[in-house]
Parts: C-alpha cells; sequence; structure tokens
C-alpha cells in the first residue's frame, strides 16, 4: 500500500489540476495495474460529479432574515467609533504621561545648563534609495528632510549631571517609483505605507508612452506594495528585486528604503 | 505577471469602515444568500443557519476594522462564517448532537430542470439526500472546503485563503475530504456511486 499511498498526492493534483507531465504518466501507468487505486479513483469521480449535480446549492434565507439582522446594526454602529476613539485616546494619553515625565525631568535639571546631544549623522546615500528597479531617485531622491525636533530624549545620563532634551532627527526619504505599463489608463500605488488604501498614490504619465511615476516620502523602512491598473487590478511591481506572497494568494512587491546609518 | 482583481466588494467595506451604514446593507444584499448556504450545508439544520447567519453578519459589521482591504471581503466573511461554524460545533458537541436525520423537506423537492426526467430527478434526489447526510459527518475542515467548493463555487485561491493554507494543501484537502465522503457514501448506501 505504500507504493499506492504515495500516488495519493499525484491522484489529488491529477484531480484538481497542477500535476506534472512525468506524473500524469506514472500516475496513469499505476492506474492501469493498480485495481484499488483505479477503483478509488473512480469513486472520487463519482463523487465529483454527484456533487456538482447536487440541487439546491444555494438555499433562500427566510425573508425576514435580512430585516432582522439590519435591526441589529445601530446599536453596533457604535462600536468602531468606541475603538477608534479608545485607539486615539490611548495614543493621547501615552503622549501625554511622556511630556509630563519630559518637564518633570527638565525642571528637575533646570539649573544646569542643557547639553544638546548630537544628533544622528545625516548619511546621504552614496547610490540610488535601494528599492527596486521600477523605484529609481530622481535628482531629489535619497533626501533627507529634517523633521523639527518631535520629541525629547536623554542625552547620556548618568547620576548627577544634566538630562537634557536632545533633537531626534526623523528621517523621511523621497522614493521615485516608475512603473511601465501600456495598457494601463490609470495607475496608483497602494502598500502597507498607506494601510492598503484602494484609492492608492495616484502616478503620472511619465513621458515616455506607457510609464507612469510618482514620488513617495517614505520613513525608512520596508514596504510590501503593488499598483493599481485601472483602479481595480492589482499587479506587483515586475522590477521589484524582492516579492513575497501575500497570505490570500497574491504577490506582493517589497520596498526597501534604507536609514542613513545604514547605507 | 500576476493579476489580481481589486474586488469590488473591498471597496464597498471600505466605505463601512468610514461609518456608511448603506454600503454594509449593499454587502448583506449580496452575501446573504451564500452564507446562510454555506452554514445550512454545514449542519443541516435551517433554524441553527438563521441565527449563525446573522452572526456572521454582525460579528463582521463589529469587527470591520479589521478588514484589509487588500483581502478580498467575500473571503474575510467565509473566514469569519466558517470560525462561527467551528465553534457551535464545538459546543454541539459538548451538549446537544446535530440531528442528521433531521431532513428539511425543502430539498426532498426535486430540481424543476430535471422534471422531463422524473426517475433521474428521484434518483439525483436520493444519492444527493445520502450526500448531505454523510457530508455532515465529515471533520470541520473537509467539510468546509467541500461547501466552499462545490456549493458557493469558490475557486481553489479563495478557499486557501479562507482556510489560511497554501493552494496544493487546499487540492489535496478536497481530494482527501471527496475520499472520506466516497467510503462513507459507500457505507450508508450500501453499495457505489
Amino acid at each position: 500500500m505504500t507504493k499506492c499511498a504515495k500516488f495519493e498526492d499525484i491522484l489529488a493534483r491529477y484531480v484538481h489540476g497542477g500535476v506534472l507531465l512525468q506524473e500524469k504518466d506514472a500516475l496513469e501507468k499505476h492506474l492501469s495495474v493498480c485495481v484499488s487505486c483505479e477503483k478509488l479513483y473512480r469513486g472520487i469521480t463519482d463523487i465529483d460529479r454527484l456533487l456538482r449535480q447536487m440541487p439546491e446549492k444555494l438555499m433562500d434565507p427566510p425573508p425576514y432574515l435580512r430585516a432582522k439582522i439590519l435591526a441589529h446594526l445601530p446599536e453596533l454602529g457604535m462600536a468602531p467609533l468606541w475603538r477608534r476613539w479608545g485607539r486615539w485616546a490611548a495614543a493621547l494619553g501615552a503622549v501625554a504621561v511622556c511630556a509630563l515625565l519630559a518637564v518633570v525631568l527638565y525642571l528637575g535639571s533646570a539649573p544646569r545648563e542643557p547639553r544638546l546631544a548630537s544628533a544622528p549623522p545625516l548619511v546621504r546615500p552614496a547610490g540610488p534609495v535601494p528599492a527596486p528597479a521600477s523605484a529609481a531617485p530622481g535628482p531629489k531622491a535619497a533626501e533627507e528632510t529634517p523633521a523639527p525636533p518631535v520629541k525629547a530624549a536623554p542625552a547620556a545620563p548618568a547620576p548627577g549631571t544634566a538630562v537634557a532634551a536632545a533633537p531626534k532627527v526623523q528621517i523621511i526619504r523621497e522614493v521615485k517609483i516608475y512603473f511601465y505599463y501600456p495598457p494601463a489608463t490609470r495607475v496608483a500605488v497602494t502598500g502597507d505605507f498607506n494601510g492598503w488604501n484602494p484609492e492608492g498614490v495616484p502616478l503620472k504619465a511619465a513621458g515616455k508612452p506607457g510609464l507612469w511615476k510618482t514620488t513617495l516620502r517614505l520613513k525608512p523602512g520596508a514596504y510590501s506594495y503593488n499598483f493599481i491598473v485601472d483602479d481595480n487590478i492589482l499587479v506587483p511591481d515586475p522590477n521589484a528585486p524582492d516579492q513575497m506572497p501575500d497570505g490570500y494568494g497574491g504577490t506582493n512587491s517589497i520596498l526597501l528604503v534604507k536609514g542613513g546609518n545604514s547605507v | 505577471m500576476r493579476r489580481m482583481v481589486f474586488d469590488e466588494d473591498s471597496k464597498i467595506a471600505r466605505k463601512v469602515q468610514r461609518g456608511d451604514r448603506q454600503a454594509f446593507e449593499a454587502l448583506l444584499v449580496k452575501f446573504e444568500r451564500p452564507v446562510f448556504s454555506f452554514i445550512y450545508h454545514f449542519f443541516q439544520d435551517r433554524a441553527l443557519s438563521e441565527d449563525l447567519t446573522q452572526e456572521t453578519f454582525l460579528r463582521a459589521y463589529r469587527f470591520i476594522d479589521s478588514f484589509r482591504p487588500k483581502e478580498r471581503f467575500s473571503t474575510w466573511l467565509f473566514s469569519i462564517a466558517k470560525n462561527i461554524c467551528i465553534d457551535e460545533l464545538r459546543r454541539l458537541r459538548k451538549g446537544r448532537t446535530v440531528d442528521i436525520e433531521a431532513v428539511d423537506p425543502d430539498i426532498l423537492v426535486s430540481d424543476g430542470r430535471r422534471g422531463d426526467d422524473p426517475q433521474l430527478a428521484s434518483i439525483l434526489a436520493q444519492q444527493g439526500e445520502i450526500l448531505r447526510q454523510v457530508l455532515t459527518r465529515l471533520p470541520e475542515k473537509y467539510r468546509t472546503s467541500i461547501i466552499l467548493f462545490y456549493f458557493n463555487e469558490l475557486s481553489y485561491e479563495e478557499i486557501a485563503a479562507v482556510m489560511r493554507i497554501s493552494l496544493s494543501n487546499t487540492k489535496i484537502l478536497l481530494f482527501r475530504g471527496k475520499r472520506m465522503l466516497l467510503d462513507l457514501y459507500r457505507d450508508e448506501s450500501g453499495g457505489d456511486v
């Protein structure tokens, strides 16, 4: 039976598609000599036929069910708002606590001269932002845009020494995205950088027919993305060096935006 | 180059996320019948299917924020329905059991399209009835995949997304499910298909 067992997987793909040509030949040869496997194959085919012919596949729900479900919605309608508010409230609370701590620490060291910590060096990448081939830096690409100091940070704290606020630099990089797709009439890019927004960030015609481009301003990190063609077709970037399954049978392209120190 | 449709239902679901109740109603109108059918075939119990269909949609509405527009709305919704069925199955196993002999009289009515041959219609109805009964004896994962494939007519990719398994495992799951179904059918009918 061990010999037959190894054909189970092949038989599954033989029935549902995806069997290799040489596997198919081997299986058909085996089916011609193995009575039990041949009987199994026939049985599976018959069950498949019965299932396909089965009447009443889609059943009508009772007519009142829709109204019954809708009647329960209004009270639930508040839930997402509460959750959204809850998240914001938690974030605001955390910010308030941090601000309070910063003020307390600052006041505690007020008589002393504050010492500014040196900000992380801003390193301009030697080459293009390591993004897919279609995401190439333009003249302004890979440009660090130092944001105003966003948060106070302790600078080399030591017992009895001053704890000072140091500006933390937020690096934002401009990444030019190019996509060559002549059949498209509209192209946008979407990904986890914008919560997979179905509208995406629109690309504009880049001059050459079929070439589309846009610029994204992104923090360093790895992003999954795809192009949206004509509002409803998701197309991975054919030139992205990295692709990964999206977990839903499709593919995501990976965009790597390096930070200052790692370039 | 792989293509995947960014489905319209996901866009409607996005509206629901923004608080559009009418948009949810549109999704309810579209998916009420498929979800009800899925649950009905799972349990063969009409009253229970009503309750669980309602629970599926209410849970979908309550957790609409967790829906990612990249996902197909249908597979997300069927995932919820499947999880609700599994919960119910566990509950039933602890308490009462599903009465598989309780057949809805509606399903014994032969399909009108086969009215030309009453004998064939009768045989098909009889075979279909046995199949429905033995389907409820299959382990949950096989039952779910077979119902989604043959009754709800989802693609392999969609079933893989609902079950959170690979495409090749989906095919093996369907094959093994049918193999079990075949054995149960032979036991029940006392012979071949």
